[in-house]
């Protein structure tokens, strides 16, 4: 009886078995497509965010099952082979919902697939074939064929970004490094002066990455403020620095930041136009500088939750995410009207503006959301998976995810919209044609809504 | 069938004590949960699991066979906390402690021994629990800034849902020991000490390649038997 006891005791204690992992790395044993699958797929499990809509229940083991004997028949990695595992990967990747998803595969040598989640989404919505869009991922050349294509080329994904806003829309020189303001402006046929009294443009591009800011005020006291991503931390860091001509550069777009924090506050302001149309999000630290002033209590606008575990959907609860005021307590008069623009390209930060707005929408402000749904990439990420156990990876020389989020956020209600975008209250359509010739629907429909 | 069954159940159990019975007790306690898991935090670096507080409360049914051996029985709800760490180049990301209750049923066999009016005993047996609600609490490190681009660490304590992935079920060995003190006839007091070891994990199983964590407690409990029935 004793001896029964002790037996039954180990059988139970024996059957808590610990799975110990190891890195994606370690998985790469040969150049095969099976080793690569093997890396990426483990690497996904532990690291990958969007589980709870991507796998609550088996799928992504479904799918181990399902590719594993199919890349094991490609066996190495091959120009011969490529085509065949590329389509593997997009079959695997094209459903995901994380939009900030952004894969890149090599052989060591050169790139042989990429897949970028929005840029698919973009393409299926506008009607082309999975096979279309694989070849883009497949070969440049290809991929440049679909953006000269007549339907994605002059999509709002591809054409409506704030670059083009200041070229098409205000007559702005935004190819060249460039600060204008209207005292130093002398041309009075520029469209710019249709529209502002008073103006503020900027256009830097530092390693390949520009940054293009408008700030405006109508002679009935409607300001206008656009940029194509969230910068301003950078360039308020670039301000303090020692290199002289980048302090230069900071010190003007601080300029531009400064002076929006001072017109939204002044007593006889009629509205307030934020243009996030192809603004991508960029840095968090600028919610605080951006929009301090839009209110002058704090508020829960957001929910946030990180990974706490390797398993795929060991979650922490949801973490309200508050506004931070102005801390001199300075905010612009509740009554003023806003109007936000948006398009299928305001991601990440762009949307988290969004939310904001529709939490202040909420508490009663007049704030309309305009234009068209925007890109449902809400996740933020990080550069580095260990800071949250989670995010983006890399499986030298063949994997890098080089965009995945890292935490998951919802509206403050716990709505989710990741993958699917943010409505606007208003849908105005694009149309690049009359957007060419300077016809900006979007922005015309944001100061009638206003001055109505 | 299944009625006659159930009757023949129910009057099993009506009749045991009846034919056996030297005597009952029944009582309330209530205690300190001193909880950790059996995980591995993997291949990552600056994450552990450690141990966390938690309650414990029930209600003991003991029904002695002899004077000196019995089974227990009862109506227990266990707080099952663990503490979550993680940090990243020294600095805290996430300090997460979460509590699991569990309204649980153990069955134990005990052995006694007395001594004047004090007596001491040491109980093994197992338990089944159903989760009943799931908290945390602890500090996470958002990714928002305040004006002066500093993260914000945010503190917080909260019910959290039971979904999908939790194990609604429990199921462990536990063992005890305790000391009683009769204070008047038919009056004990005790002090339990007891270890539960759960076989079950936290999670349910939804996926290949699944990080399980198992509970293990160490309960340590006041409360008072009051005793009736039998040869006493």
């Amino acid at each position: 009886m004793k001896k029964a006891l002790i037996v039954i005791f180990c059988i139970l204690l024996s059957s808590c078995e610990i799975q110990e992992r190891i890195p994606p790395e370690e998985y790469i044993v040969d150049n095969t497509w099976s080793s690569v699958f093997d890396a990426y797929w483990h690497g996904m499990n532990d690291n990958y965010v969007f589980w709870s809509l991507d796998s609550p229940n088996r799928e992504w083991d479904e799918i181990y099952d399902k590719y594993s004997p199919l890349f094991a028949e490609l066996g190495e990695i091959s120009e011969e082979t490529r085509e065949k595992g590329a389509r593997y990967f997009y079959n695997i990747m094209k459903d995901l919902n994380d939009m900030h998803y952004m894969f890149y595969l090599s052989n060591g040598n050169y790139l042989i697939f990429w897949f970028y989640a929005i840029t698919n989404r973009n393409l299926m919505e506008l009607g082309y074939s999975e096979d279309e869009i694989l070849k883009g991922f497949l070969y440049f050349d290809e991929f440049e064929k679909l953006s000269e294509d007549n339907n994605y080329g002059t999509s709002e994904m591809e054409r409506e970004h704030i670059g083009n806003i200041m070229y098409f829309t205000f007559d702005l020189p935004v190819f060249e490094n460039f600060v204008e303001t209207s005292s130093d402006n002398n041309s009075t046929d520029k469209k710019i002066n249709e529209y502002f009294d008073d103006y503020m443009a900027f256009s830097h591009t530092i390693e390949g990455q520009s940054t293009f800011a408008l700030l405006g005020k109508t002679s009935d006291k409607i300001v206008y403020f656009g940029f194509n991503s969230f910068i301003f931390s950078d360039y308020y860091e670039y301000a303090q620095g020692q290199d002289e001509e980048l302090k230069l550069w900071g010190e003007e777009l601080m300029e531009i930041l400064n002076k929006f924090n001072e017109w939204i506050v002044e007593d006889d302001i009629k509205g307030l136009i934020i243009d996030l149309r192809g603004n991508t999000g960029g840095l968090n630290s600028d919610i605080p500088l951006l929009w301090g002033r839009l209110s002058d209590e704090s508020f829960v606008y957001m929910q946030e939750r990180s990974k706490m575990g390797d398993s795929r959907l060991d979650y922490t609860s949801w973490i309200p995410i508050r506004f931070q005021p102005d801390e001199n307590g300075l905010a612009m008069n509740k009554d003023v009207p806003i109007v936000v623009l948006t398009n299928r390209n305001s991601a990440s930060n762009a949307e988290v503006t969004v939310m904001i707005m529709k939490a202040l929408q909420e508490k009663g402000r007049n704030i309309t959301i305009m234009g068209n749904t925007t890109a449902g990439a809400n996740g933020y990420f990080i550069d580095n998976n260990d800071v949250y156990n989670s995010g983006l990876f890399t499986v030298e020389p063949y994997i890098e995810i080089y965009r995945t989020s890292t935490l998951q956020h919802v509206y403050k209600d716990g709505t989710m919209y990741e993958g699917i975008g943010i409505s606007p209250d208003i849908e105005v359509p694009f149309n690049w044609e009359d957007f060419q010739k300077g016809e900006d629907a979007r922005l015309e429909a944001a100061f009638n809504h206003i001055r109505i | 069938m299944l009625r006659k069954f159930s009757l023949l159940f129910i009057l099993s159990f009506a009749l045991l004590p009846s034919l056996f019975a030297d005597s009952w007790a029944v009582g309330f306690n209530a205690g300190y949960v001193l909880n950790g898991v059996k995980a591995s935090s993997g291949y990552r670096e600056e994450t552990s699991y450690d141990v966390f507080h938690g309650y414990g409360v029930s209600i003991p049914i003991q029904y002695y066979f002899t004077e000196d051996l019995g089974l227990e029985t009862g109506l227990r709800l266990t707080e099952r906390s663990y503490r979550y760490v993680h940090s990243f180049d020294g600095e805290t990301i996430l300090d997460i402690h979460e509590h699991n209750a569990y309204l649980e049923i153990p069955i134990m066999m005990i052995k006694s021994w007395n001594v004047n009016r004090f007596s001491f005993s040491f109980g093994l047996g197992g338990y089944l629990g159903l989760l009943v609600y799931k908290t945390e609490g602890g500090s996470f490190l958002t990714l928002s800034f305040n004006q002066d681009l500093d993260f914000i660490t945010e503190r917080y304590y909260t019910w959290k849902d039971i979904d999908t992935s939790d194990n609604l079920f429990e199921a462990g060995l536990s063992v005890k020991l305790s000391s009683t003190f009769e204070i008047v006839e038919d009056i004990d007091i005790f002090f339990e000490t007891r270890g539960d070891f759960s076989f079950t994990p936290i999670e349910r199983e939804y996926q290949e390649n699944q990080s399980f964590r198992y509970n293990l407690s160490a309960v340590f409990s006041l409360g008072v038997l009051y005793s009736f029935g039998g040869n006493q």
